[in-house]
């Protein structure tokens, strides 16, 4: 690869395709803690939720055969993670750094465990079949874009079903105008009549999912395999992606997207011998998130409830007893019409 | 329920013959741990009619409204309309029973638009997508036939005050709310604004909705009631119509005796100036007002008391003197030593001492004991520390005379200064405060959240070291205590003093808060 | 982050009993998980027990493994105190450990009395170094220390990695090429690999203690991560304060690194850390910040490592069920609001 080749966009198209793929399982995370952090949960465990989606994806899918069966399972894996994790930091009143970086530990020890514990014994390294590529007809014939976005693993257009998705979601539908309103004044969303903490245990949830899938993509439809330490810190870079975007879904994408298209250029300058100490080449994401980071921290801010625990009702037992048994649940008040 | 119809429902009823109805708290008790908010209190309202809550800060009155609210359930006590006892267990029961709260801080979304605001959480504007041009429709109706002016479409962190307050009330409106419960309405509006929000209650009233008022303005709840209450210390002392009862036999109600004697401020003449602002200018920051050309001067013995709305640059300006926000132009000097942007620490051991409006955000540090926020900003001086390590034995000496002199109740020295109550805690900061001998004291707010007695103390030290030379800036929203307390009174509007005539009257400070007189302060 | 560890306990013993509930608690919770493996778990742990404190040179090695995360939980909660995370003490340690490399090989011909000062001095500047720039992205701009500190530990690691494979490479072991002798820490025990870093890690958590309950300074870092709008309104320079903690912090994580490359490999070997700066945060959460109760807690959680790997050598469980527990006794405590945040 000389310099030359740079210009010519035999170079562009495939890096564009590749960064692509390497985008796909962090648009699923950041899209999913978007919607988690818009509530006012910041969840810096995706990055255990993802290798747990990774391992119980990937034997899942071992397992049974069929791939989707392992996102599945990989899904409600990662939804499990996040009820406690929500359920910790919502009705408990724990910090969400602390009990997120705790989930870290827990997820990334259990999901090594329960590889080594299974595998132990076998000879050659377990492996899946890879999912072919689909090329959608006619748009994968497309000039310039055709290749790297028609003609991709079919989990890349499931990504372009969920941006619209999460968008009608997030800007257009009453669930989340709640959830909005709920990041920045809880007690306005409390006052309104709203389950708050139901709420963002329900965004949260939808955060653990999309991670737990995250890495169930990494495992099952791009490596075909688990290796220990493989997300390898993607959970912590869709933080920084999340807040590059605005926590807007569309922007979120699109951050994705050049996160991956960096990855993928420096995978491609490892390989072609360049002469650039490696250390530079393999640390180029974390460089860049360290810069996005810094860059936007200034102007971007986190939804204003974040980490702030909303205090639990005084729920008295004894109060529901004293109730007289006839107690209507609603009794409207007389309307003004006869 | 279908939202058109509803509304049309109540738009035709401007012809129906009226309803009556009456909403009852019966025999409500609620208790915080040791702490009793509310015993036995039965309260009731009437189709039609306002009545106000009244009570000191403490006595209870916001923790019933919550019951009613169904932000906290009673230990004890049903509530019941028409003598049907109802399950409000929290504020989405509440509002379907129809009773909305109108809350002291407001509960709007900054970032979202008031039709936005509007929308949130409400059933009646079905379905999974908000379909906002349909309701905008609906909701403008709506405000039109209350006569409540208000912009749909502007983001909810840009509106006024006054404007805020009436967005909650169209807010509990959309819901279908027969019931309104108002939180301190008044507290964040001018003198004028006080009588519109009358005038929209009145109009709420004829047409057949009920009106809770909790405050604890005596003027202001006789004024805008027909009915009042009295709580003190938890218990609903008595009701009475408003026509039946006098200002003087409502306070005896609230405060168990007769107000002592307003304190007498001996006459004094100011020595040197201590504090001179010149021309200064303050920027503005997050939607706060830029504070232009302000001039200020303060000598000892002096009390300067700036009146005004909250929200108009008087935080900024106090945060300033103390080096806390930083100076764009013009000058701030202490007895003639220019101390403008000067770093917080040196015009604190300057002699400048600062008591906070938010004694919880600035002034302590709830976690600690109270020994450690006793010497919080004398921590380094050399009488507490040698060579940076902390002489226990001496800030532990101070401590217990600072408890000793302010009569301070807490279980020791060691106590988190979480368990005190409010006016403990400000007496600490006001005692670690004038221990210090400060040459100016920035009084911001003292007196918020104290009842009765430690009002009475603040205003009492206040004259005290008024006598002793010392030159102090207040700062309230409270009118009663400005008039009481200052020998100068002035208003801040919108970042920029106002001077006034020597004495003024209410009515005149209410025309400067709301820029009927627009004199700009000289040298004030 | 206001945790209520500066609150005077009235009843100072009763967050510690709980504590010692909840070890019990999580114990038997993860025992539970090797039941359906047809494992007793009463055995696993016998076997912990006997790996742990079974023999001299057992105890010495529980000692040798508490070091590094005693420091990195120093470390931890000396960010902590002033309201910054410091989860990069791992990436801190390996900065640390780089510069203890470096010097170790002594190119500089530096005499031998202070060629081991200066590598200590070395590893701790690297530490901090490594730490300052998160500490001035978190100050300065307002980046998440949180992110940056742990992208710079992978950071850390790769270039460990290459330096280990590359330009320092002893050309047999998957580690560098040796330090010289009079770098070499001097052992405690004769026989053992206890070595002098375990005393600079108790004097760190002593000097910490003292200066955090009596100094002005540690005065002031306190208030800081009690209530930093106090700290400002009484005039302290919160961002300097902030910086200096942020970089000692990483200091006290390079000292780690110093410790076991002067003290235990004398060299620098792929995966130096097993996660040393991750139980390092556990140590310090569950020792509510307290510096003293960090050096037990530290020694405890090394005990149950060392002792599971004489369960895994007995009964081929895999160690990374000690990290279940861990992690599975900081989520019984979280629940118990003995960590709430407060507002």
């Amino acid at each position: 690869m000389t310099l030359s080749s740079l210009i010519e966009l035999s170079f562009w198209i495939p890096l564009l395709a590749a960064g692509v793929r390497v985008a796909t399982p962090l648009v699923f995370a950041s899209l999913g803690e978007a919607v988690s952090e818009r509530a006012g949960i910041l969840n810096v465990g995706i990055e255990g939720m993802m290798a747990l989606g990774a391992i119980v994806g990937f034997l899942v899918a071992y397992w049974s055969g069929h791939s989707w069966v392992g996102l599945l399972a990989a899904a409600m894996a990662g939804l499990v993670a996040s009820l406690i994790f929500g359920f910790l930091t919502i009705f408990r009143g724990a910090d969400q750094i602390v009990t997120g970086i705790v989930m870290n530990i827990l997820l990334l020890g259990l999901s090594s465990l329960a590889y080594a514990s299974i595998f132990s014994s076998a000879h050659v390294v377990a492996q899946l079949t890879a999912i072919p590529v689909f090329r959608v007809p006619w748009l994968s014939d497309l000039p310039v874009i055709g290749r790297p976005f028609f003609a991709q693993s079919p989990i890349v257009y499931a990504v372009y079903l969920l941006i619209p998705v999460f968008w009608l979601l997030l800007e257009h539908s009453h669930w989340g105008l709640s959830v909005r309103a709920a990041g920045e004044n809880p007690e306005a969303v409390d006052s309104a009549g709203i389950n708050i903490w139901y709420l963002r245990l329900q965004a949260v949830s939808i955060g653990g999912a999309m991670a737990g899938l995250a890495g169930a993509i990494l495992a099952v439809v791009q490596i075909g395999a688990y290796v220990d330490g493989m997300i390898a810190g993607r959970g912590f870079i869709a933080l920084a992606i999340v807040v590059f975007g605005g926590w807007r879904p569309w922007r979120v994408a699109a951050a994705a997207l050049l996160f991956g298209v960096v990855d993928a250029f420096q995978l491609r300058l490892q390989v072609s011998g360049v002469p650039i100490p490696s250390p530079f080449l393999i640390g180029m994401p974390y460089i860049l998130t360290i810069v996005v980071v810094a860059f936007v921290a200034g102007r971007a801010g986190y939804p204003a409830a974040i980490n702030k625990p909303y205090p639990l009702r005084h729920f008295s037992r004894s109060a529901r007893k004293l109730i007289p048994a006839d107690t209507a649940v609603v009794h409207p008040l007389p309307q003004e019409h006869s | 329920m279908n939202s058109r119809s509803t509304l049309r429902r109540i738009v035709r009823a401007e012809k129906a013959p009226a309803a009556t109805w009456r909403f009852e708290a019966v025999k409500v008790s609620k208790s915080y741990g040791a702490v009793v908010a509310n015993a036995g209190v039965s309260v009731d309202l009437n189709a039609g009619e306002i009545h106000a809550v009244l009570g000191e800060n403490g006595a209870g009155k916001s923790t019933i409204m919550k019951i009613l609210y169904g932000m906290e359930l009673p230990d004890a006590g049903h509530i019941a309309i028409d003598g049907q006892a109802l399950r409000i267990s929290s504020p989405a029961d509440a509002i379907a029973a129809g009773i909305a709260m109108v809350h002291q801080h407001f509960m709007l979304v900054p970032s979202l638009t008031v039709l936005e605001n509007l929308i949130l959480g409400n059933r009646r504007f079905g379905g999974v997508l908000t379909d906002k041009r349909a309701v905008q429709a609906e909701i403008a109706a709506l405000a039109q036939r209350y006569r409540i002016e208000v912009d749909l479409q502007r983001p909810a962190g840009k509106l006024s005050v006054g404007e805020q307050q009436r967005v909650e009330i169209l807010k509990s409106l959309v819901r279908g709310a027969r019931i309104l419960i108002l939180d301190e309405p008044t507290a964040v509006l001018t003198p004028q604004e006080v009588k519109a929000l009358g005038l929209t209650l009145r109009e709420l009233a004829q047409e057949r909705h009920g009106i809770f008022i909790v405050t604890h303005k005596l003027p202001e709840a006789l004024g805008l009631s027909d009915r009042v209450s009295v709580m003190r210390r938890g218990s609903l002392i008595g009701t009475w119509p408003t026509d039946q009862i006098t200002s003087s036999e409502l306070v005896m109600h609230m405060v168990g005796r007769s107000l002592p004697a307003s304190v007498s401020r001996p006459e004094l003449s100011p020595g040197s100036t201590v504090l001179e602002l010149k021309s200064t200018c303050i920027p503005g920051h997050a939607g706060r007002p830029e504070l232009r050309d302000i001039n200020l001067q303060i000598a000892a013995g002096e009390i300067v008391g700036i009146a005004g709305v909250e929200g108009n640059g008087q935080q900024e300006l106090a945060e300033a003197i103390a080096g806390l926000r930083h100076v764009s132009a013009g000058e701030v000097l202490l007895s003639g030593n220019v101390i403008t942007n000067a770093p917080a620490a040196g015009i604190l051991a300057a002699g400048v001492a600062h008591v906070p409006e938010d004694r919880h955000r600035d002034g302590v540090v709830l976690d600690f004991s109270l020994t450690d926020n006793a010497i919080l900003v004398d921590h380094e001086i050399p009488a507490f520390q040698k060579r940076g390590i902390i002489d226990r034995g001496a800030v532990v000496r101070f401590t217990d005379r600072l408890i000793d002199a302010y009569q301070i109740k807490c279980t020791g020295r060691d106590a988190p200064m979480r368990s005190l109550s409010g006016g403990n805690q400000q007496k600490l900061v006001l005692g670690r405060e004038l221990a210090r001998r400060p040459k100016l004291l920035i009084a911001v707010q003292p007196t918020r959240g104290l009842d009765v007695g430690a009002i009475d103390y603040v205003h009492r030290q206040l004259i005290e070291q008024r006598s002793a030379g010392v030159a102090i800036l207040l700062i309230s929203t409270e009118l009663d205590e400005v008039l009481a307390l200052s020998d100068r009174i002035v208003v801040m509007r919108e970042g920029r003093v106002i001077a006034l005539p020597n004495k003024p009257s209410i009515e005149t400070i209410g025309a400067a808060m709301l820029g009927s007189i627009d004199r700009t302060a000289g040298a004030a | 982050m206001s945790m209520s560890v500066d609150t005077p306990d009235a009843d100072r013993w009763r967050p510690y009993l709980l504590g010692a509930g909840l070890v019990l608690a999580s114990m038997t919770l993860t025992g539970l998980v090797l039941l359906p493996i047809g494992i007793n778990p009463i055995s696993a742990y016998v076997q912990i027990l006997k790996g742990a404190f079974g023999s001299l040179n057992a105890v010495t090695e529980d000692l040798v493994y508490a070091t590094p995360i005693i420091l990195t939980s120093l470390s931890v909660i000396l960010a902590f105190r002033c309201g910054l995370w410091n989860l990069g003490s791992d990436g801190q340690l390996y900065l640390g450990a780089i510069a203890t490399v470096g010097l170790g090989f002594n190119r500089f011909g530096l005499p031998a009395p202070a060629l081991l000062p200066a590598m200590a001095i070395a590893a701790f500047a690297a530490g901090a170094v490594w730490a300052a720039l998160p500490a001035v992205l978190r100050l300065r701009f307002g980046a998440s220390e949180v992110i940056v500190t742990i992208m710079m530990n992978f950071l850390a690691v790769t270039i460990a990695t290459y330096l280990v494979g590359g330009p320092w490479a002893s050309g047999i072991t998957p580690a560098t090429a040796p330090i010289v002798p009079d770098g070499f820490l001097p052992v405690l025990i004769p026989g053992t690999r206890l070595n002098a870093n375990f005393l600079v890690a108790i004097a760190a958590a002593a000097i910490l203690s003292f200066v955090l309950r009596r100094t002005v300074f540690g005065y002031r870092l306190r208030t800081i991560g009690q209530n930093i709008g106090a700290a400002r309104y009484a005039g302290m320079p919160v961002n300097r304060i902030r910086f200096l903690s942020f970089a000692c912090a990483g200091g006290l994580a390079g000292l780690a690194g110093f410790g076991e490359v002067a003290g235990i490999y004398h060299n620098l070997p792929n995966g130096l850390s097993p996660g040393f700066g991750y139980t390092g945060i556990v140590v310090a959460l569950l020792a509510r910040l307290n510096p003293l109760w960090a050096v037990i807690v530290a020694f405890a959680l090394a005990a149950l490592n060392v002792g599971s790997g004489g369960m895994q050598r007995a009964m081929g469980i895999p160690v990374s069920l000690v990290s279940i527990m861990e992690a599975v006794l900081i989520l019984l405590v979280l629940s118990t609001r003995l960590l709430e945040r407060r507002a």
